[in-house]
């Protein structure tokens, strides 16, 4: 249910880090892949109903998300882990 | 082209927490997050703390909630700094929450900060407030299996306060089952059996807060 508020957080996020890095800036975002730690503290089917609404009408609008769970990272992590861009 | 990063994306959150707890640190506040499911008692558990608490600390609460102000009309005859959150429907507070209330509090004048989360069980566990605790109140009506359900809430909890233990025989419910559940997600948080409406249950309590009052305060 916290999920809609997580969304932003990534898409404020992605803003900021399309903004610092080069190879980023100024391309077409088309996936976003997350790594997520046990126990999971995000619902990917949530997130994604919420991320979707939120970038209606953005740069970031049909872009794909990926979610993978992850041992190295801490409890209940949930990491922006990488973006795809167009070439 | 894939760009490998790897970013918290709780940052946000948690750097705004972070300054909370910073802010709590240097004004030598103890800041407690009082979790629980809804109907678990944290109310009743903080009016009856209050009345000890009150007679030897300086003591503020913050108060969320959805949509009402109940819960802070209750603790209104303390007399202490007390400040309303409504998350107009939100499931948890966050820490952004947290730091505009705590700008309503003085601070210097303040030794225990208790927060009183939004009754929940799952959310709250994701948003790091900047309390240097979080103490889960689990009620046994809830049934002994609520640890193992709600894993993250028990593990990231440093207290869990077993409530209501005075009505065990009536739902046939296993006081030491129940703490076994705690301590199979939980193995290292304190565990108090309380019953919030009687004083004499609440020493265990009393004398942990204590604890971390004096320790806040010679840090």
């Amino acid at each position: 249910m916290h999920e809609g508020k997580v969304a932003q957080y990534v898409f404020d996020l992605v803003k900021e880090t399309a903004e610092e890095d080069l190879d980023i800036k100024g391309k077409k975002i088309t996936e976003l892949t997350f790594a997520m730690a046990r126990p999971f503290s995000v619902v990917p089917d949530s997130f994604e109903f919420y991320f979707t609404e939120l970038v209606k009408n953005t740069d970031l609008e049909g872009v794909l998300l990926h979610f993978e769970e992850s041992e190295d990272l801490e409890f209940g992590a949930f990491y922006l882990s990488g973006i795809e861009v167009e070439d | 082209m894939k760009i490998q990063v790897l970013k918290n994306v709780m940052l946000k959150n948690d750097a705004i927490g972070a300054d909370n707890r910073w802010l709590f640190d240097k004004k030598k506040v103890f800041a407690i997050n009082m979790t629980s499911s809804p109907g678990a008692g944290k109310t009743t558990l903080i009016r009856s703390s209050l009345e000890r608490l009150t007679a030897m600390y300086r003591v503020a609460v913050i108060e969320g909630d959805l949509f009402t102000s109940r819960d802070a009309e209750r603790l209104e005859d303390f007399s202490i700094p007390l400040v309303q959150i409504n998350t107009e429907g939100g499931c948890h507070l966050d820490a952004k929450m947290v730091h505009a209330a705590i700008e309503k509090i003085d601070l210097d004048n303040v030794d225990l900060c208790i927060v009183e989360n939004v009754g929940n069980l799952v959310c709250p566990a994701a948003f790091d407030i900047g309390a240097h605790r979080m103490v889960l109140l689990y009620s046994i009506t809830e049934g002994e299996d609520k640890p193992a359900k709600y894993a993250t809430m028990f593990t990231r909890a440093d207290v869990v306060i077993i409530n209501k233990v005075d009505i065990a025989p009536y739902l046939n419910m296993d006081l030491d089952a129940i703490e076994a559940e705690v301590r199979a997600v939980n193995p290292t948080c304190r565990i108090f059996r309380v019953n919030s409406l009687d004083a004499s249950t609440l020493t265990d309590w009393f004398a942990w807060l204590d604890s971390e009052i004096a320790s806040t305060l010679q840090a």
